[in-house]
């Protein structure tokens, strides 16, 4: 997986991450070094999931792995551009209501209930 | 988009009704008759499940689950084994090689899809 | 295709099956063959109603289904096949072609003119079902909410084993089925056994969940869910049933979460936040407000150690090991067990029987055939015994909860030590005794163990100990119930009597003889009366408890260092081994575990007065059963003593004549004669006559307290 580092569409000065393969059990491993990685850019930290078409438990607790490092080094992570089947498994793991109260960027098709 | 079920089993109509079943609640269904056919088919498709029979003829159940445990594209993919009541060592076995979830012979379609339900939804 | 193959087979079975169901639908008024014609057709109906619904075609099932409850009431003979009847099966056999007909040209709904036909046919076929509602079975059960009126709130609470995704199992899947049976009112991923990012292994799971589900299923189909995963998954399901402190309970059992999962609980309404308050309350620890932002709440999850797990893991380990254990052993009706040990007893009297017809024609190779015959049946009687066995862990443990509340409604610190908890014994017995070592267990802390105070001057540890202890004895089983308190008070206890005028100033007495004194009614030695021991309940209760299960008793005491009761129990209460004597016409039975020698009194025994002889130079004191019964008749020339031993005393019991050992079932006497002294109960001979059995311990009280000696005609313990 790459990270694509990305002028913000908004005007958020931070880094953008575009995440280009799907977050289940067959991509975590690898993943996880670049999802931390993503960390060391300037907050707030943007993951653009516009191409993740799927994600399982495996890719929710890469997620809240990512969330609780950001955390911890005092920078903010969004989600942005969620498919409509990854924000049904967020919303499933009850996730969903805290997936819509980060920026999510006009015009994502953000399927987050 | 639908979920890809591959039935490992030497009956045909076994595999056939449980095909029935499968699809009628909205999964696709790959077919394979013993463990080395089920091999062939595992070539790149994307497969969301696996029920496999642990009698067969070329390559048995267990055998099966160690040869899938060692293909990277397919070794998290969840398996069910089919198995009777007489034959719990086997199903340990089977288990012991990975596959944790199991339906016990004779079984009716609407047994089979709400143990597959369990695992993946169409 | 191979799938239109197999439904292709199912439309050839079925088109046989509807031809034979016509040739016997219009055969059905030739007598000879009607119950071969009805079953032909009811087994057609049976049939084409399984096959459709392994194919899902639902509408042959629904509509079969009502045929085939119809036809069952034809085939239990509760309708008769008239010609009306007849018709109207005729036609449903054709609407059933016409169903299987259009199935077979892949149409799923049938057309109107059908549909009609069949509404109307299954209405006509309700007429001959009185009113009984015929509930259509679904084949299918994926995904079917039910009815929200039914529904009621579960909590699911689950951590997922640390293989579980290398498994190839998601546990985000086993949730989206979850959302199938109801209504996931709630849903909270637990990440607090994620360990340091560099630690993190992104295939081993460290999930899991708490939700709140509203479902009509049952409970069993909830935990059925995770089926797959139980083996590695930390599971709880509480709802209808269970109260507020097992969610507390759940809360504690967690640690590290416990704040933040109240809060939890109370999101998704499994909890009101007025218990979750209460229950931290207790546990003094200040509930935080709701955290809101996913960041603070992931840090709390995240900084918890993954000890929780751990603990998770070690606990499912015990749980496998346990379900191992379950897994080598069968479950049976207890009520099925006693009908074989019946069975077993009346193979006993009937194999004594016959070693009786065996004596007297002395065919000596039926005595031969006689005798394997009797040891078989022995083996037989011995194993099905031990099929009552069952260990007293079980009661054991549960005096731990009796320790705990006793001993600190005492105030006193006390702790109990178990062995021997794999020692079985009867079912029946286990059950019986209970109560008496409740009794004893709870005198021990009352009476035996000292205050922290009294103890600490005698320079024992504060803490008390009470131990309980089985083991066999050939033969019996022994409990015991020991403390290390004060022991009793030999001069106390000798007050006492003389005060309560038990006995006389001036009687000696041996220690043993002291110490049973506290087993006389009303006795107690506690120089302050307590909670406990003013219940008005003595230790002559359990005395009296343990002989009617054929038990003794016996204390043994060190002053200061405390006391132990050892109580003494047959193993089985269906069967024991027999010595027959003879007074005149009757028969008793001795049990013979208690029979120690028998001795022949050929110069005929001491004048009536003098109960005692001098055996080897021993007193051996005896009672006269002649007298005890009032049984008259028969000679009295040569009489004969069995002495038995009880509780480690010997007397003598003076009987006519000796029979012999037989085993012997133990039938319970009639209420009328419970309440009888010196009979435990009866049974049924070779011969068919009844025999008593005696009551030893009842009749050593007796002959212990010089009473039979002079028994009026009044007294006499059978009258």
């Amino acid at each position: 997986m790459t990270l694509t580092a990305a002028e913000s569409m908004h005007d958020i000065p931070g880094a953008s991450v575009k995440v280009e393969t799907d977050l289940t059990i067959y991509s975590v491993a690898e993943a996880k070094d670049t999802l931390l990685g993503a960390l060391a850019g300037p907050s707030p930290i943007s993951l653009d999931l516009r191409d993740v078409a799927e994600v399982d438990g495996a890719g929710i607790q890469l997620l809240l792995l990512v969330a609780r490092e950001a955390q911890r080094s005092g920078k903010t992570v969004t989600l942005d551009h969620i498919r409509q089947e990854v924000g049904e498994v967020l919303g499933l793991c009850g996730l969903g209501s805290v997936v819509s109260s980060w920026p999510v960027p006009g015009g994502s098709e953000a399927g987050a209930r | 988009m639908a979920k890809t079920i591959l039935i490992v089993d030497d009956s045909a109509s076994l595999r056939q009704v449980v095909s029935i079943a499968l699809k009628g609640a909205g999964y696709d269904v790959i077919e394979a008759n013993d463990g080395k056919d089920a091999l062939t088919k595992l070539n790149g498709t994307k497969i969301h499940l696996i029920i496999s029979d642990v009698n067969m003829p070329n390559m048995d159940g267990i055998t099966l689950v160690k040869e899938i445990k060692q293909l990277a594209n397919y070794k998290f993919t969840p398996i069910i084994m089919l198995t009777t009541e007489a034959e719990e060592s086997k199903k340990q076995a089977g288990q012991a090689a990975g596959a944790k979830a199991w339906v016990v012979k004779p079984f009716k379609p609407d047994q089979m899809l709400m143990a597959v339900s369990k695992l993946v939804l169409p | 295709m191979n799938l239109d193959q197999a439904l292709e087979t199912f439309f050839a079975e079925a088109r046989e099956l509807l031809q034979a169901m016509e040739d016997a639908l219009l055969a059905s008024d030739d007598a000879d063959s009607a119950e071969d014609n009805v079953n032909a057709i009811f087994r057609a109906a049976h049939t084409i109603k399984g096959s459709a619904g392994l194919f899902g075609l639902d509408g042959i099932v629904a509509f079969t289904h009502v045929l085939e409850s119809v036809l069952d009431r034809v085939r239990a003979g509760e309708l008769g096949l008239d010609a009306d009847l007849t018709s109207l099966l005729l036609s449903c056999r054709d609407q059933l072609c016409a169903l299987v007909e259009l199935a077979a040209q892949g149409i799923a709904e049938p057309d109107v003119a059908t549909a009609t036909a069949g509404a109307d046919l299954v209405q006509r076929l309700s007429g001959y079902l009185g009113g009984e509602s015929v509930p259509v079975k679904a084949t299918a059960q994926v995904a079917q909410p039910a009815a929200r009126s039914d529904q009621v709130h579960w909590h699911v609470s689950v951590r997922f084993g640390r293989d579980t995704l290398r498994n190839g199992m998601d546990p985000v899947s086993f949730v989206r089925y979850l959302a199938t049976l109801g209504e996931l009112v709630h849903v909270e991923t637990i990440a607090t056994g994620l360990p340091e990012a560099a630690a993190m292994d992104p295939e081993t799971c460290y999930l899991g969940f708490e939700i709140g589900l509203r479902t009509a299923v049952t409970r069993e189909r909830i935990e059925d869910v995770f089926v797959f995963v139980k083996d590695d998954c930390d599971l709880r399901v509480l709802g209808p049933g269970n109260t507020a402190d097992d969610y507390v309970q759940l809360i504690r059992s967690m640690p590290d979460e416990d704040t933040r999962l109240g809060e939890i609980l109370v999101s998704c309404g499994s909890l009101s936040r007025e218990s979750l308050d209460l229950a931290l309350e207790q546990q003094s620890v200040a509930p935080k407000g709701m955290a809101h932002p996913l960041g603070e709440i992931l840090v709390q999850r995240g900084t918890v150690e993954p000890k929780v797990v751990e603990a998770g893991l070690e606990k499912q380990r015990q749980t496998r090991e346990r379900r191992t254990q379950e897994g080598q052993s069968v479950r049976v009706d207890a009520t099925k067990l006693d009908q074989l040990i019946d069975l077993v007893g009346e193979l006993v009297i009937a194999g004594s029987s016959v070693g009786m017809i065996g004596q007297k024609a002395g065919i000596s190779e039926l005595n031969e055939a006689v005798s394997t015959l009797a040891r078989l049946v022995e083996g037989v009687r011995d194993r099905a015994l031990q099929l009552r066995m069952v260990q007293i862990g079980g009661t054991f443990n549960r005096f731990k909860r009796v320790v705990h509340d006793v001993s600190r409604e005492l105030g006193k610190d006390i702790d109990l030590l178990i062995s021997g908890e794999d020692t079985e014994l009867d079912k029946t017995v286990v059950e019986q005794i209970n109560d008496p070592l409740t009794h004893l267990v709870r005198n021990s802390i009352d009476h035996g163990i000292e205050s922290a105070a009294e103890r600490a001057t005698r320079g024992k540890p504060a803490k008390g100990t009470v131990r309980l202890n089985a083991y066999h004895d050939s033969g019996n089983i022994v409990i015991e119930v020991s403390d290390d308190g004060g022991g009793l008070k030999r001069e106390r206890i000798l007050a006492k009597a003389v005060e309560r005028g038990l006995i006389a100033p001036e009687q000696t007495l041996s220690d043993s003889e002291v110490y049973d004194l506290i087993f006389e009614p009303g006795f107690s030695t506690a120089a302050a009366v307590t909670n406990l021991s003013g219940r008005g309940v003595g230790l002559d209760v359990v005395k009296r408890n343990v002989a009617a299960l054929r038990g003794s008793i016996e204390v043994n005491s060190d002053e200061g260092k405390g006391t132990s009761f050892k109580v003494h129990l047959p193993l089985t209460l269906a069967i024991i081994d027999g010595f027959l004597v003879r007074i005149a016409d009757s028969t008793f039975v001795v049990p013979l575990d208690m029979v120690d020698e028998c001795l022949e009194m050929e110069r005929g025994l001491p004048p009536t007065g003098r109960d005692y002889l001098n055996v080897r130079g021993q007193v051996l004191p005896f009672v006269r059963l002649r007298d005890v019964f009032g049984v008259a008749g028969g000679s009295q020339l040569r009489q004969s003593i069995v002495v038995v031993k009880q509780a480690g005393k010997r007397f003598g019991l003076v009987v006519d004549t000796l029979l012999g050992e037989a085993q012997t079932v133990i039938k319970p006497l009639g209420k009328m004669f419970q309440g009888l002294k010196g009979i435990s109960g009866s049974t049924i001979l070779g011969d068919g006559k009844v025999a008593l059995i005696l009551d030893i311990p009842a009749l050593v009280e007796r002959v212990e307290h010089g009473e039979t000696a002079t028994l009026g005609k009044k007294d006499r313990l059978v009258a």
